[in-house]
């Protein structure tokens, strides 16, 4: 194949990727206009058209009269602890199972994976919410992390520990010769190398949960605790026909995640496609 | 799925690391982790099985009714309209992705891709919508009248294509399918390129020389290179045409009206709607149990592949 055939073939390439990567961003198009129409204005000059003004009164009102702020508080309030205790928790038991022989550990290794690859939140929604109500805990934050947090602590042993299988073992038995602790050894060996992992793991947690919707929907009743999913599923029930008011609902929720996509794209993309994808 | 060697050869090691806290440290390591499994995820799904026995509001006692729930199930046209419709989605969200992802990760995976870091974040940027905003979008798109999809048949003059896409029995159903196409397509092509990339390039060279055309490289080199791409694709993707994405999705486009209702969202309502706690556990069991031997029989027939 000469020069100018292999250039056509990566024109063609292109002109075919570029296709289908059009036909994804498009409704992310859709979402991003939204909010700057006019609901008048997509009445009479129809849904596909620019907006006449670029004007934020609508991302503005629904944050403010709409509680979409507080479902933004709420959403982070869920997100945070339960991203960084299933962190705490996956680096802790990952560890053992990477380095350590000991009774049980096929089988822990066992059910961790068929958990992670296989449970869904539906699974398991009805005995939650009964457990739930026996300990007390509906509507209280607790009860939309603890479930979340025992199923990204699942997925991320599996990312975590897959990284710390590949590292050099001399390194370990260097320091353990130094006098270290097996915990030091975590945190000070293994845990500094293992970054790209544990910021796949992290990244892709807060995006799962961030984006749940039948945990925050059946532990979360009272409005004032809504999560942005959760409250844009009930805000599009009372305001159906409030076309550019529900865009600001779902940009609101989006873009946070679109954002740490964009900041994070790397670890993002490894975590999606590396196979353990939940 | 890139660790199957490594674990073997750490099974020989022998493990200093073990004589530094005793023999409990290693379960001293894994106590939360296995801990929150247990109570939050593996208690409820042995408590699913139990419910599903019983006949029971929420409230009061359990009435122990045997299989009672699940003749009901196999009675209940709703719930084969569920069935039928959640069959339709695993057409949308799983098989048809997969087949032209492939198709289209075949024809561009063995060329240099210009731009490729930037396609493949664009590909994989609906994996971090959540799936009511996903929805919500959606339902203007489809929209009678001033939604997107309308509007674009408005302007190219063929009118005539408007049609109820979310307010028809028939229609509804393809019209929320297409979303979980839209959804999943770029995350297949992503996999099965970067799958097509590590295949030896020496074994097109020898096709080449036998002379194979374009069809008989894919079904006699590719496709036999991307058993463990197209294991994990099927599974994923049908997890998800089950479970929580289309859950998410469903309930902001249409609610569940039109015969666009999955299993789950069935389930959840029976539960949570019509307090039926049973009843609700039974048509999760069904799903499981389905997801459980969809899954099952996509890993042996990778692992068929492997010997």
């Amino acid at each position: 194949m000469n020069r100018r055939q292999q250039r056509i073939v990566e024109a063609a390439v292109a002109l075919l990727l570029g296709i289908v990567a059009a036909l994804t961003l498009l409704p992310l198009v859709v979402m991003f206009l939204g909010p700057f129409r006019d609901p008048v204005d997509i009445m009479n000059r129809g849904a596909i058209a620019l907006p006449t003004e670029w004007k934020a009164d609508t991302l503005v009102r629904v944050l403010s009269r709409f509680h979409f702020g507080l479902y933004l508080v709420n959403t982070v309030i869920v997100t945070a602890p339960t991203v960084v205790i299933s962190l705490l928790f996956a680096i802790m038991c990952a560890f053992p199972l990477a380095v350590m022989q000991f009774p049980l550990k096929r089988f822990i290794l066992i059910v961790v994976t068929v958990i992670a690859i296989m449970i869904s939140e539906e699974f398991i929604m009805i005995p939650l919410f009964q457990l739930t109500k026996r300990l007390h805990l509906v509507n209280t934050f607790a009860a939309a992390i603890l479930p979340q947090l025992a199923m990204s602590a699942a997925f991320s042993v599996l990312i975590i520990w897959s990284f710390f299988l590949g590292l050099p073992r001399e390194m370990v038995d260097a320091a353990l010769q130094d006098g270290a602790s097996s915990w030091q050894v975590l945190w000070r060996i293994y845990v500094p190398i293992s970054t790209p992992a544990i910021l796949s793991a992290a990244t892709l947690t807060t995006v799962w949960t961030w984006n749940g919707y039948i945990i925050p929907l059946i532990m979360l009743p009272s409005t004032r605790k809504a999560t942005l999913p959760l409250g844009l599923a009930l805000f599009m029930g009372a305001h159906n026909v409030d076309i550019p008011m529900i865009m600001a609902g779902a940009l609101v929720t989006a873009a946070p995640m679109l954002i740490l996509f964009v900041l994070f794209q790397r670890h993002l993309v490894r975590g999606l496609t590396q196979g353990v994808v939940k | 799925m890139n660790n199957g060697s490594g674990t073997k050869d750490h099974r020989r090691t022998y493990s200093p690391l073990n004589d530094i806290g005793g023999a409990l440290t290693p379960y001293l390591y894994v106590a939360p982790t296995v801990l929150v499994i247990l109570v939050f995820l593996i208690y409820p799904m042995a408590s699913v099985f139990w419910y599903s026995l019983t006949r029971w509001s929420g409230l009061g006692l359990k009435e122990f009714i045997g299989f009672g729930n699940y003749a009901t199930m196999l009675a209940d046209p709703i719930f084969w309209t569920s069935f039928k419709t959640n069959i339709t989605y695993v057409l949308f969200f799983s098989l048809l992705p997969t087949v032209v992802g492939l198709l289209l990760a075949s024809v561009v995976g063995r060329s240099r891709i210009p731009g490729e870091r930037y396609f493949r974040a664009i590909l994989l940027t609906p994996q971090v919508i959540a799936s009511v905003a996903m929805g919500v979008i959606f339902r203007w798109i489809f929209s009678p009248g001033f939604g997107v999809l309308d509007g674009f048949f408005n302007i190219v003059g063929l009118e005539g294509w408007q049609k109820p896409w979310l307010g028809d029995s028939t229609l509804a159903p393809i019209a929320v399918g297409t979303i979980g196409t839209w959804l999943w397509l770029g995350f297949v092509v992503i996999v099965f390129v970067a799958g097509i990339q590590k295949i030896d390039p020496a074994l097109y060279d020898a096709g080449n020389l036998d002379g194979a055309s374009g069809w008989q490289e894919l079904v006699f080199i590719t496709l036999p290179q991307l058993r463990a791409e197209l294991v994990v694709v099927l599974v994923v993707t049908l997890i998800r045409a089950f479970g929580s994405g289309v859950f998410g999705i469903v309930a902001a486009v249409t609610d569940g009206r039109y015969n666009t209702m999955p299993l789950a969202l069935y389930a959840y309502r029976v539960a949570f709607v019509h307090n039926r706690m049973g009843y609700g556990s039974a048509v999760t069991v069904f799903l499981i149990v389905l997801i459980l031997l969809l899954s099952g029989l996509t890993f042996r027939f990778g692992q068929r592949g492997r010997r």
